[in-house]
């Protein structure tokens, strides 16, 4: 079931005083996202993702183009009883308690006063702030205040969360923490789609990213499909004699990186077992064989790099 | 609910930005003032007071009293300061980070600015019902007179302040800065319709062109009469007959019509 469906989706924004020229944020954008995964949406900044997010949510109106949630048109706004929405640098009335910060999104969510009441515990429990909880916002840290902002996106129990830097202002044990939640939500089924700067997390969390630039779609798919580079495999082996490396040099095209390690790359299965053999008959001991991948991360610049260069 | 919830937290926002606990207290140093000027406890000092006021009857002199204590200026300080309360609760709703929350939420863009609006005239109400009820009270107590359509003033200046609010609440969306929405309405509400209400007195004594008086009557019809509105308000506590119900009902249409531009333009709005 397709949760959120973009096509061709154009957004321009007025000129800037002085400026002929409108800003173009989305071009020709297009996305689908399906029930249950946990989407990561990349890119510099400009690059056109908070606009998405906010047109997902009715805060921004597209300028051209389809844009479903729940398969219905985000004119019609009762999809946003099943959505939850945490928007970066996020500003509550800071005369609220943190509990009242929930009971007041609670409200406009249209729960009633006893769902409210018993939500409000369990998530500011589950983002360990139950003691904060009468305690005005003011005095909270920023990790605090990601930790009710997320226990406020998530206080109508929603299908469907769109997080705008959900671990940001966290320490490394609040974004564990907030990783672990996230992960968890995931494995009950929920739908998250999510806006970060910090592609580790993203890489730990995400089933699939997609990479926006300059308001367009450069690359989409899942993490292992963007992260591969190829069929390129790691041996790490014991000692290998001066024959054995020629042979890996020459006659299998192989790169050595020491004596004890070296790339080979290969489409076939057969090839490569058959190099596994060829190092077995020397007597050399396979201490470990992978599958190289590249850091998301890396893909990451190389591919925005690509599109400067271009 | 979702109204209940922009009504308490309009609330919990006068409350602590504690222009209402200044507002409270502002009133309550009137009320003391104007209550040390009221001293009946005599037969002599109810006669003084009688001829003071131009009355026959001690009954019409303390309803003349009362109504004047809610015609004179510094019941509009009052509610200037109301008016400067209210104008920063539409420009830190559209902060950033703010508004993006509020419209995520399944609250249509109109019903925002419905709640927004009726959560604002509801505070004002409390504060009138606490300044004219005491008042009331006060003088009712004091004189023995229970003169209770005096009451009536809560609602009329309640509306009173709708009209004008209306106004606050669409250059507070354009804007989005509480000083200039605060300037535009005090002009608006001083100076321009207090001359338009009295034009033939202060303009037509002057100019007698009539394409002139043509451009001015259209102003005066088209823009809200506050002192218009507050003059029947008197007529319908003194018990008299109103003449016409004409500026109540152009400004109520002007209300309207602010509140109708106000939602336009609010729903075609990116944030």
């Amino acid at each position: 079931m397709s949760v959120i469906t973009v096509n061709d989706l154009r957004k321009e924004y007025p000129a800037k005083s002085f400026s002929k020229e409108k800003i173009v944020a989305l071009k020709k954008f297009s996305l689908n996202v399906e029930k249950g995964d946990i989407v990561g949406l990349l890119g510099p900044n400009g690059a056109g993702k908070t606009t998405l997010v906010k047109i997902l949510l009715g805060i921004v109106f597209p300028t051209e183009g389809e844009v479903k949630v729940f398969d219905k048109d985000i004119k019609d706004e009762s999809y946003k009883k099943k959505v939850g929405y945490l928007p970066e640098n996020h500003k509550y009335p800071n005369y609220l308690k943190g509990g009242q910060v929930l009971e007041y999104f609670g409200r406009l969510n249209g729960l009633d006063e006893k769902t409210i009441k018993s939500k409000t515990k369990e998530y500011l429990t589950l983002f360990g702030i139950e003691k904060w909880e009468k305690t005005n916002i003011k005095k909270y840290s920023k990790g605090m205040l990601q930790r009710l902002g997320l226990a406020q996106a998530m206080i109508n129990d929603p299908e469907l969360l769109l997080l705008d830097e959900p671990t940001d202002g966290g320490d490394p044990i609040g974004r564990k923490h907030i990783r672990d939640v996230l992960l968890h939500l995931k494995g009950q089924g929920k739908t998250i789609f999510l806006n970060s700067h910090l592609l580790s997390e993203v890489e730990l969390i995400c089933d699939k990213v997609a990479i926006l630039n300059k308001g367009e779609l450069l690359k989409e798919g899942s993490v292992d499909e963007i992260t591969a580079t190829g069929n390129n495999y790691k041996f790490i082996t014991s000692d290998l004699p001066d024959d054995v490396s020629n042979a890996l040099l020459m006659q299998y095209k192989a790169t050595l990186k020491s004596k004890t390690e070296f790339m080979y790359s290969t489409e076939s299965v057969e090839e490569l077992n058959k190099l596994i053999d060829f190092i077995r008959s020397k007597q050399i001991l396979l201490h470990n064989v992978s599958l190289e991948r590249s850091t998301l991360e890396s893909m990451f610049i190389n591919i925005i790099g690509e599109q400067k260069e271009q | 609910m979702i109204f209940l919830a922009l009504i308490t937290n309009t609330f919990r926002e006068a409350i602590q930005k504690k222009f209402i606990l200044i507002v409270f207290l502002v009133i309550s140093v009137l009320l003391i003032l104007f209550l040390s000027f009221l001293s009946l406890e005599s037969v002599e000092s109810m006669n003084e007071f009688m001829m003071q006021l131009g009355q026959d009857s001690f009954r019409d002199a303390i309803i003349m009293f009362q109504n004047s204590l809610i015609s004179n200026i510094p019941f509009y300080v009052v509610f200037v300061l109301l008016m400067i309360m209210t104008s920063s609760f539409i420009p830190s709703m559209l902060e950033k980070g703010n508004i993006d929350l509020l419209i995520s939420k399944p609250i249509s863009r109109t019903n925002i600015i419905i709640g927004k609006f009726l959560a604002t005239n509801a505070i004002i109400f409390v504060v009138l019902a606490y300044l004219v009820g005491t008042i009331w009270l006060m003088v009712s107590l004091k004189s023995g007179i229970w003169h209770f359509p005096f009451l009536l003033s809560i609602v009329g200046f309640t509306v009173i302040f709708a009209i004008l609010y209306s106004i606050i609440l669409f250059t507070g969306l354009v804007t989005q800065n509480s000083i200039l929405t605060i300037l535009v309405n005090l002009i608006l509400f001083f100076p321009i319709t207090g001359i338009l209400s009295a034009r033939e007195q202060m303009i037509y004594t002057f100019v007698s062109s009539g394409p002139v008086k043509f451009i001015i009557d259209f102003f005066y019809y088209v823009l809200p009469k506050p002192w218009d509105v507050h003059a029947i308000m008197l007529k319908l506590i003194a018990g008299e007959t109103v003449d016409s119900w004409q500026p109540l009902i152009t400004s109520l249409v002007f209300m309207i019509a602010m509140l109708a531009l106000s939602i336009f333009y609010f729903k075609k709005k990116d944030y």
